[in-house]
């Protein structure tokens, strides 16, 4: 067993080298007559298409974590730092029409704040608030 | 040719995944030199070992913790990619290699025991005919107890035997030729 260790060992060191970088891993590719092309191609296909899968569900996560925190403070803002906010919404989207954010729930907040920018308006909601 | 080992240690988002795939396609492709591999389709396991790695990496990223040891490289080498060769050479065993520390991907890692290795290779033979040729290499000699009976990496190497860097290097890849005629003798043909 510590012979075929040691062995395995060699492999390894042997293995490391041959992919020790770019240099080294073409030159053993084209040492053993291996066209990598067709594979490359295959493998960054699923490579790219993991990427923006990824990219996706982190933006995702993202937009929602800011919703929520935009919902969250628009529930526990004193009614006169709602003011610039809701003017910027009307600005935005001025065919929907509402009485007072507060008494908005969840889902319709959820639907105004989707059409805004969400990062500027947490930054308004806390300047506002701040102000008031 | 670049001698330098090619890393990842920052800007992981910009990671040129078609030269990292290269790199381990190269890797996986030498680590599979076993008879029943070149048989049959050697080329698409080492493709698929490469390609997986880089995909279970972009899975599951917070897996991967660069305070512990900051080369992406590293990482998809020596934990990912050997852990996806053992679990799938254990398959047949219906075992599951489970996953490892970066702390434990060394050569006294015991994922090394894992490396796939011909039933037909005479292993003592072949270890005895390395030693053998480079019995009258000092420089060799001393690297090879160092790093195959005593684990000890480059740097501890070259400091306690006062060898110069670029001497280990030149007498490493000396020993890299002559391992290579040796393991290619063994398998019986060209890997």
């Amino acid at each position: 067993m510590e012979m075929e260790n040691k062995y395995r060992k060699i492999l390894f060191d042997l293995a490391d080298s041959v992919s020790m970088n770019e240099d080294a891993a073409n030159e053993y590719l084209q040492e053993n007559g291996i066209d990598i092309n067709p594979y490359l191609a295959k493998a960054m296909k699923e490579i790219r298409r993991k990427e923006f899968i990824k990219k996706a569900e982190e933006n995702m996560s993202k937009h929602q974590r800011l919703l929520s925190e935009a919902i969250k403070i628009i529930r526990n803002s004193v009614p006169d730092a709602l003011i610039n906010i809701e003017e910027a919404i009307k600005m935005k989207n001025p065919s929907f029409q509402f009485r007072n954010l507060k008494e908005l729930d969840d889902r319709q907040l959820k639907e105004i704040l989707n059409d805004v920018d969400l990062i500027k308006t947490i930054e308004n909601l806390n300047k506002n608030e701040r102000e008031s | 040719m670049d001698e330098n080992p090619y890393s990842i240690v920052s800007d992981y988002e910009d990671a040129d995944w078609e030269k990292v795939y290269k790199i381990l396609f190269a890797f996986s492709h030498k680590l599979l030199s076993q008879q029943r591999f070149r048989n049959s389709g050697r080329n698409e396991l080492a493709s698929d070992f490469a390609q997986e790695a880089i995909l279970s990496y972009l899975e599951n990223k917070s897996k991967f913790d660069p305070t512990r040891n900051p080369d992406l490289i590293l990482y998809l080498k020596y934990n990912i990619l050997q852990r996806l060769i053992s679990n799938y050479t254990k398959s047949s065993k219906n075992t599951k290699v489970s996953e490892h520390s970066i702390e434990e991907l060394s050569l006294t890692s015991h994922l090394i025991e894992e490396i796939p290795i011909d039933e037909s290779i005479d292993v003592r033979d072949v270890v005895r005919r390395i030693q053998d040729d480079i019995r009258n290499d000092e420089t060799m000699s001393i690297i090879f107890d160092a790093r195959y009976e005593e684990n000890m990496k480059r740097a501890e190497i070259c400091e306690l035997f006062s060898i110069d860097t670029s001497k280990f290097d030149n007498a490493m890849k000396r020993l890299r030729r002559i391992v290579e005629k040796h393991i290619n003798h063994g398998n019986g043909k060209q890997i």
